[in-house]
């Protein structure tokens, strides 16, 4: 998950990065395939000032493997 | 108290409009004319390296360590300015070691604030000339070294990836080898810049310094610091600019655990706990009324009016290219007013300052785009003689630690939060050997809310947008340059921008 957020350039000031990408592991464990809702209901806990958002599923899919 | 308010640092650039016929920005920056008087504190270590300038550092193991005049909060300015270095230097870029500058005027202020700055979204256009010219004069140094251990003429050796190579005789010498000899020759004032056809960073999309350590946990932020024995503190201030504290009932709070001291100044009461809770629970215990001053009646729809009314005034012309009442005379007119709503920056990282008092030195962790202003507040809250006085040289030894920050342009006010103000002395600073922290920002309860008291929020008009094709085609240029000190992006044959300013908010400056 740390190489796919390293791999997009996710982060920009990154304060909030380290609850995102713990976020995006505990989706995968519970879900190796999610779709856009699925990331989206589960990352819905942590914020991004940066709106890093977009990235951040580009990330988690190419982490899961289908990006 | 029921609740605690955003503490509004962006009130103070928020009341002004500019009229029609121009892009719209409308942002000052009260410039200094002086930089304010710094001693001069190189980098740590410099010794035994090569140091040409305060930007450059290679040991003689070849490690080539750049130093960062600006604040990295995220838009990728410490990667940004290392490029320029590095492009110019000719340096080794995987091996480039980033390091965040001391507080300094003098070596590192932005050139077009004239003191050390993070703003404006300027860094580039403000340092590209000096960064360049820096790495240039290190690269010619280097190639002079080796020139001369070669016994050739300097025009026919080359430099990349940090080393010199003499082609004609196949040899090569690292930059680390060279450091030694390099450092002993004179820094040329005008040195050769490359053409930017022969680029071989700047323009290309490279990886970010920044994020591998925030990718896991490595990143410390104002937020981290944490000092023996340091105590907490938190604020409410007057939800009003220019009120002031009425009365103060603190004697829940003073029977929490954990209280230490409830602090009562001008505009504003704070809480000293033995922890952050204790600190927040001690601020909800109080009961705080406030004498809400001359601005209790503001309200958005007032500011509003009036700046709508001043953008029909003749304003301040900041700019004039062509004749524009002709222009306007002529063709189709097109008309559209933008009004931005008053917003809080809501930065994730909650405005903080650590603060250590020790007999004779201040050591501050913080957040801050405005380095040096900071340290400046910090010496006069810490009982610092003036600057220019030697005995302040303990401050600046210990130097303002920088951590890393997720400032949005917000810690740009940072100098004037109670962390590093004047006041905040008696809260904390004299106290000596202690180390609080002082934590404010949005509060728990209100996230989201704006500047302005909730009740008065702005309604905001439908917005209509430009986009970038419809200005290419009615004849804006996008700047090709990245080196004029000019605010807008766009340029225009016929142009005409003003500025207006309705006095009717106040200011947060002092």
């Amino acid at each position: 998950m740390q190489k796919a957020w390293l791999d997009l350039e996710v982060i920009q000031c990154g304060y909030c990065q380290s609850g995102q990408i713990m976020s995006a592991a505990a989706l995968l464990a519970k879900n190796p395939h999610p779709d856009d809702a699925d990331i989206d209901a589960a990352m819905a806990g942590n914020i991004c000032r940066c709106g890093t958002y977009v990235r951040i599923r580009e990330a988690i899919k190419s982490a899961a493997g289908e990006a | 108290m029921s609740s605690t308010h955003a503490l509004p640092f962006r009130a103070g650039l928020s009341c002004k409009a500019a009229l029609a016929g121009g892009l719209v920005l409308a942002f000052q920056w009260p410039l200094r004319a002086a930089p304010v008087n710094e001693p001069e504190q190189p980098p740590d270590h410099p010794d035994g390296q090569f140091a040409p300038n305060a930007f450059i550092r290679i040991d003689n193991a070849g490690k080539t360590t750049l130093v960062m005049p600006q604040a990295e909060m995220g838009q990728g300015v410490y990667t940004a300015i290392a490029m320029i270095l590095a492009e110019e230097l000719d340096a080794d870029f995987a091996q480039v070691v980033i390091e965040h500058a001391p507080p300094s005027d003098k070596l590192y202020g932005n050139p077009l604030f004239g003191i050390q700055v993070t703003g404006n979204s300027n860094s580039i256009r403000a340092f590209w000339d000096k960064l360049r010219e820096a790495g240039a004069a290190a690269r010619a140094m280097l190639i002079a070294a080796a020139a001369a251990q070669w016994q050739v003429d300097a025009a026919s050796c080359s430099a990349s990836n940090g080393k010199v190579t003499h082609a004609a005789s196949n040899r090569t010498l690292t930059y680390g080898e060279l450091a030694d000899a390099a450092g002993k020759l004179p820094v040329p004032d005008k040195p050769k810049l490359k053409d930017p056809k022969d680029f071989t960073l700047i323009g290309k999309p490279l990886k970010r310094h920044d994020t591998p350590d925030k990718s896991d946990g490595k990143t410390i932020y104002g937020i981290d610091a944490m000092v023996p024995d340091m105590k907490f503190a938190t604020l409410a201030q007057c939800p009003v600019l220019g009120g002031k504290v009425k009365h103060v009932d603190d004697s829940a709070a003073k029977k929490l655990p954990g209280v230490r001291q409830v602090v009562v100044l001008d505009d504003l009461v704070a809480v000293v706990g033995d922890h952050m809770w204790a600190a927040w629970q001690g601020l909800d215990a109080l009961k705080v009324t406030w004498d809400e001053g001359p601005n209790a009646k503001i309200n958005s729809a007032e500011i509003w009016n009036e700046l709508r009314a001043a953008s029909k005034k003749d304003g301040v012309v900041a700019k004039s290219e062509g004749d524009v009442n002709k222009g306007l005379t002529q063709g189709e007119r097109f008309d559209a007013d933008y009004e931005l709503p008053f917003l809080a920056h809501a930065t994730m990282e909650p405005q903080n300052c650590t603060v250590r008092l020790t007999p004779g030195a201040c050591e501050i962790w913080t957040g801050t785009q405005v380095q040096s202003r900071a340290q400046e507040y910090a010496a006069k809250a810490a009982g610092a003689p003036d600057r220019e006085s030697d005995a302040l040289q303990p401050l600046s030894r210990r130097r303002l630690r920088p951590p890393a920050r997720a400032g949005h342009g917000r810690e740009r006010g940072a100098h004037r939060q109670r962390g590093c103000d004047p006041d905040q002395g008696r809260v904390d600073a004299r106290r000596g050997h202690a180390a609080r922290r002082l934590p404010a920002g949005l509060s728990r309860h209100d996230f989201g809310v704006p500047v302005e008291r909730q009740d008065r929020r702005l309604e905001i008009p439908g917005d209509r947008l430009i986009d970038h094709g419809s200005l290419a085609a009615a004849g804006f240029h996008r700047r090709a340059s990245t080196s004029t000190p000019s605010i807008a992006p766009w340029t225009c044959p016929t142009t005409s921008r003003t500025s207006a300013s309705s006095t009717c908010a106040p200011s947060r400056r002092r």
